[in-house]
């Protein structure tokens, strides 16, 4: 009996301990139920028919999912090469830093795209979702969303060397674009600084185009989206990858 | 200009200073020795010499190239194995992962294979190349890690500890590889805190210790500083060191100490220094007069045991 306390009064320890544990207990409970919240309030306010739903919320569901893998492809990559120790062998040879960070990313980005596309075409073919967006608007989008993606991932890997344990910035992220894009409603539905944040999230327009927007603004908006993190997430790594270089940071330490 | 010169090279962590303002140079040819305990600096002077930390102070080059500011052309003549096995990706096999750092060496195709192929049949790996690196033993791992830091032809090779964790048989294998990487004409600079490795091994040792280096010659030349005679062990339980004794007193387990002395006449010394002790209250639990080692020469000149 002593065994079973000492065993939840270690584990209740450790758990308090990680930063990531309190995000999930505090966070999520919220972002979950506010999604379908705001699916529910988007289906009560009708307007746009259930055919045309069901394509908004496959769509938003199978962009979250993949902005939610690879969001964090960048730095999961470099933290388990970190703590696997093969990142000092990768960061001594005469490589370039970008390849080595992105190399690998793309791979998971890659991958995870062709999982949703697949998904997509199962949804398609089991629930006979249809699509707003023509498939080259959707490949358009898809094309254009990796560089933002990768922008995203960078900043977010920049601050594993800040901070090694960045879960509860992923999952903030993670959560941010779960409400705010719209996954499962029209922008039109959220509360109006919510979709002011959203508006300033690259999701938002991924899914407006795919959803039958205006997708030629869309795109364009993606595309500096694409400049605007892709750069952003190269001068933060920089920065910080000198920074690394002056504390030892590349080990484990 | 020697392939890897060290001069005036400090670097500090906050206020702890882990390498304390110190030069040396490596010939080619010639394997070059760190030998100090653990928390010395060894692994932090081999970081600055690949470009992974930036010196706080000083200068490291590689092959003329000063690291810190041209850390890409110094990369391209040197090899380095850190961390030992963990180095390695576990679920590639040998050849893939040789195959997946040539790429990152700026090795193609055909060449890339090539010699790949020719590392993994130096080391002895060329039966095994195409099994996941999970499935090796350890001293195989090693001489991937090996084999790997080798792709480039590099002109100098960074071993950090390339023994540690191997067992005896392994250990003395790799050794002899190592000895063969610099009869290539290569430089090689290893880190140890063998005293026997770095005795057989390297042509040259540095001591290091506290950051510093105390003592930086040839194993043999540093052994006849001693005075050329031998070395009294004695065996002592409750010594202290208001007993006065003379040499070093390492603690070597519970309640127990070795006291080295280095002696020109062990046949006329080794009883003096017996009955010394016990008058002084110790007791001697066993003694032997040797012929001095490198760790008597560490430990008389840095005051300190390597496995401390
Ligand atoms: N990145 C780092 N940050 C802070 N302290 C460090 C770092 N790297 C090494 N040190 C400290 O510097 C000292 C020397 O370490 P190291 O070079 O690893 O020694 P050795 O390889 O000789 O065992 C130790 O006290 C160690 O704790
Ligand atoms: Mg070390």
């Amino acid at each position: 009996m002593s065994a079973l306390w000492a065993g939840v009064r270690r584990s209740l320890l450790m758990k308090l301990r990680y930063p990531d544990f309190w995000f999930a207990y505090l966070a999520w409970p919220v972002i979950f139920p506010a999604a379908y919240l705001l699916t529910a309030g988007a289906l009560a306010q009708g307007g746009h028919g259930f055919a045309g739903y069901r394509a908004d919320i496959v769509s938003g569901t199978l962009m979250w999912m993949w902005v939610n893998v690879t969001c964090w492809s960048v730095g999961g990559a470099l933290r388990q090469e970190q703590t696997g120790g093969t990142l000092e062998s990768n960061w001594s040879s005469p490589a370039a830093r970008w390849a080595l960070l992105t190399g690998p990313a793309l791979t998971d980005i890659g991958l995870s795209l062709a999982g949703m596309v697949l998904g997509a075409l199962e949804c398609t073919l089991l629930f006979g979702v249809r699509w707003a967006a023509p498939w080259p608007v959707a490949a358009a989008v898809a094309v254009a969303s990796v560089p933002w993606v990768l922008g995203v991932g960078l900043v977010l890997a920049a601050m594993v060397f800040w901070a090694k344990d960045v879960s509860v910035m992923v999952n903030l992220v993670r959560g941010l674009f779960m409400v705010a894009c719209g996954i499962t409603c029209p922008l039109a539905v959220l509360p109006g600084w919510l979709q002011r944040v959203g508006g300033a999230l690259p999701m938002t327009y991924a899914l407006d185009a795919m959803r039958g927007g205006p997708w030629g603004t869309d795109l364009v908006r993606l595309l500096g989206f694409d400049v605007g993190l892709a750069a952003l997430g190269a001068l933060l790594f920089a920065g910080v990858e000198a920074s690394v270089r002056r504390r030892g940071a590349l080990g484990t330490y | 200009m020697a392939p890897v010169e060290v001069s005036d090279l400090s670097k500090r962590f906050g206020t702890r200073v882990a390498v304390d303002h110190i030069s040396f140079s490596a010939e080619a040819g010639e394997v070059f020795g760190l030998l100090g305990p653990n928390g010395a600096g060894k692994s932090t002077t081999v970081r600055m010499l690949c470009g992974l930390l930036l010196p706080t102070s000083g200068v490291a080059r590689i092959a003329g190239h000063d690291v810190a500011r041209h850390p890409v052309a110094a990369r391209r003549r040197l090899g380095a194995v850190l961390g030992g096995e963990r180095s390695l990706y576990w679920k590639l096999t040998g050849r893939e992962y040789l195959l997946y750092f040539a790429a990152l060496y700026g090795l193609r195709g055909a060449d890339a294979r090539r010699r790949a192929g020719d590392l993994l049949a130096r080391f002895r790996l060329d039966d095994r190349a195409d099994e996941l690196v999970e499935r090796y033993s350890t001293g195989m791992k090693q001489r991937l890690a090996l084999a790997r830091s080798m792709l480039a032809d590099p002109a100098v090779l960074l071993l950090d500890e390339p023994t540690a964790g191997l067992d005896p048989v392994s250990a003395r294998l790799l050794r002899d590889e190592v000895r063969a990487v610099a009869a290539e004409g290569r430089t090689v600079l290893l880190t140890t805190h063998y005293m026997e490795e770095a005795d057989e091994l390297c042509q040259r040792v540095a001591f290091v210790t506290g950051g510093r280096i105390v003592a930086l010659d040839a194993p043999g030349a540093l052994k006849r500083r001693l005075g050329g005679g031998a070395v009294c062990r004695v065996e002592l339980a409750g010594w202290r060191p208001d007993l006065s004794l003379p040499g070093e007193a390492v603690a070597i387990g519970e309640g127990r100490w070795e006291l080295r002395v280095p002696v020109s006449d062990p046949a006329a010394e080794l009883p003096a220094l017996v009955a010394q002790a016990a008058q002084a209250g110790a007791a001697v639990l066993r003694c032997e007069s040797v012929e001095p080692t490198l760790e008597d020469v560490f430990v008389a000149v840095a005051g300190q045991a390597l496995r401390a």
